[in-house]
């Protein structure tokens, strides 16, 4: 009777916790938000890790250990395609090339092939990300990696690459002229659709209004 | 200083009132005796504070020394960042086993008799040197995030050119206290239930510690990502979960055998309360979790990881509440008509000895190095307002674009 009673009150306390859990969640919902508050648009950011090496076509590796590189694939492309529903890796054991298109992502039927960041033997791939991609746009830095590589030409091949203060400036100047991009396109209006002129979010998922052509561009532009 | 009530939440009002409760009962416990804040009595001497706060708490703690031995001795760095957290759960758990000791003990100021007036023949006396040298092992071992924090690094240096033996000996001792435990009950086999007697007591007692070990590094790291945005990857923790479950599969492959070979499934339909009680460990501590982690997007997310350690914790506090307290109940009450329930004094300071530990814990997670560090990011905040699709751009205002983290 003690265990069924010690039993009983700790799983009162868990369930206490998630009924002020649940409560908490809602109140959004469920209360008057402060005025000002409940009709701003929750605006969108841009995560750029300091130790984090960025390659120009939107991938990135960091240092493990010394002797390894971590790769994905950065917030920029994440959030143009509008999240990650697939992903296709190279195999353990294959030697990939800094440059090379080696990684596929895709969202909602629209792909992207993305490069290597650095060159060298593929040593692991993230099995979890491929099984549930929608990791990678959660987390792109950390519980999204995509692969782990040794390098084979590691000083060469980050001199190639923005890294801090410069990765910054980069990504910036990238919001820039994808915005550029996107206002080309939308001379064919239906193409972007409203969601640039609206004051909705002027990224998430944009690359899935466009046409095959345009995401075409879009790599060849901003992925090479 | 002023009390600002909206700090005041329900887990710390609640913990206010348990800690109130366990101090009264303290004050009776050491004024009055165990009589008076207790319902132990000569025929049921060893009641919720030796189920509960020693034989459960030791095994809670378990998670010290497996991932100390994984990543010291086997060298599987991928796991180190979960040492110090476990390491610290070990550390508090031990010394919150010990204040549970010093509050059972009829004269809690002889504890150190143990270790002056030996009997080597006697299982409590192992533990009793055990659980003393494995604290001191634990506290070397959590030395360095304390040196660290205050950079002192000669004795730092000091430290950690000792760690390996220390986790040699850490585990050492571990292997012999977490296994006697078990032996204690293996004096008393006419006393408990078939479902929990056995002579493979210590090996189970061993395998199950292993597994909720685990399982108390997971839920640890979930509740401090909820409290302080501290935590681990969640891959790591998956592939933690992951060693959980495996060995939890081991632990129910020798429980079934053992089971089998004794002749104890054939209780199994007797509808008894003991029955019972066995069913619900069994899906604590291995259906629920199974089929938790089993659970595609589920299995994989945080909360679902939580959810697995976290039965699997309620599942282990079953099966030593059924060893120590559920499977003598039927003796007593069959041969003597007596029965125990622990009294509001016992229930106040168990209680109130798990608070403390969360309170210690949730303030070394704070102020020292527990979990790994965050590396520091910019966060580009990208403007939403209405724009010309052309000369869309980012707002430069370094107030509210940039955020370091």
């Amino acid at each position: 009777m003690v265990a069924l009673f010690v039993i009983l009150f700790v799983v009162t306390l868990l369930g206490v916790d998630l009924l002020i859990q649940a409560r908490s969640k809602q109140y959004p919902i469920m209360a008057a938000a402060p005025a000002g508050k409940a009709l701003a648009p929750e605006r969108e950011t841009l995560r750029i890790p300091k130790s984090v090496f960025f390659h120009p076509g939107h991938t990135w590796a960091r240092l493990q250990d010394g002797d390894s590189l971590e790769v994905g694939i950065d917030d920029f492309v994440q959030k143009a395609l509008g999240g990650i529903d697939r992903v296709l890796l190279p195999n353990v054991g294959d030697f990939v090339r800094q440059g090379d298109a080696v990684i596929t992502v895709g969202h909602a039927g629209k792909q992207l092939s993305l490069v290597a960041p650095a060159s060298g033997y593929v040593r692991a791939v993230n099995r979890d990300a491929v099984e549930n991609p929608g990791m990678v746009s959660e987390n792109p830095y950390r519980d999204g990696w995509l692969m782990m590589i040794e390098p084979a030409e590691l000083a060469r091949n980050l001199s190639m690459l923005h890294v801090a203060e410069n990765a910054v400036t980069w990504i910036k100047d990238e919001v820039k002229r994808f915005r550029e991009f996107l206002s080309a396109s939308a001379a064919e209006p239906a193409l972007v659709g409203e969601a640039m002129f609206d004051g909705g979010a002027p990224m998430a998922g944009v690359l899935e209004q466009l046409d095959d052509q345009h995401v075409h561009d879009f790599e060849q532009q901003f992925l090479r | 200083m002023k009390l600002s009530l909206s700090r005041i939440t329900f887990w710390k009002a609640t913990a206010a009132v348990f800690l109130l409760g366990g101090l009264v009962t303290t004050i009776i416990r050491f004024g009055w005796g165990l009589g008076a804040s207790t319902n132990l009595s000569d025929m049921t001497p060893w009641g919720l504070w030796i189920g509960f706060d020693v034989v459960t708490g030791v095994g809670l703690a378990a998670g010290g020394f497996t991932l100390a031995g994984i990543v010291h001795i086997f060298h599987i760095k991928r796991f180190h960042p979960i040492v110090r957290p476990a390491i610290l759960t070990a550390f508090l758990g031990y010394c919150l086993v010990i204040v549970g000791l010093l509050f059972d003990l009829g004269r809690p100021w002889a504890i150190w008799h143990a270790l002056i007036y030996q009997n080597p023949h006697s299982v409590l006396f192992e533990v009793a040197m055990c659980v003393m040298t494995y604290t001191a092992v634990l506290a070397l071992e959590f030395s360095p995030v304390v040196l660290e924090r205050f950079r002192l690094q000669k004795i730092l240096k000091v430290v950690k050119a000792i760690t390996v033996p220390l986790i040699i000996l850490g585990i050492l001792l571990s292997m012999l206290h977490q296994s006697s435990l078990g032996s204690l009950y293996l004096i008393v086999p006419q006393k408990m239930h078939p479902y929990w007697y056995s002579p493979m007591l210590p090996v189970l007692f061993f395998v199950s510690a292993i597994s909720v070990g685990l399982g108390m590094t997971i839920v640890e790291s979930y509740l401090s990502a909820r409290a302080f945005q501290k935590t681990l990857e969640t891959p790591l923790l998956r592939d933690l979960a992951r060693i959980m479950i495996g060995v939890l599969l081991v632990y129910f492959m020798m429980r079934g055998i053992d089971l089998f070979r004794r002749d104890a499934l054939g209780y199994l339909l007797d509808g008894s309360f003991e029955t019972f009680m066995l069913y619900l460990e069994v899906a604590f501590m291995l259906v629920i979790p199974l089929l938790l982690f089993n659970i595609r997007d589920w299995g994989r997310s945080r909360q679902g990881l939580f959810f697995t350690a976290f039965s699997v914790v309620l599942g282990f506090i079953t099966n030593r509440l059924n060893v120590t307290m559920t499977s003598l109940e039927g003796y007593y009450r069959d041969n003597f008509g007596v029965s125990y329930f622990p009294g509001i004094g016992e229930l106040a300071i168990t209680i109130s000895i798990v608070t403390v530990g969360f309170v210690i814990f949730a303030l070394a997670v704070k102020y020292l190095p527990i979990f790994p560090h965050h590396e520091e990011e910019t966060v580009l905040r990208l403007d939403s307002a209405p724009a010309r699709a052309t000369s869309a751009s980012m707002h430069p205002s370094p107030a509210s674009e940039l955020r370091r983290h």
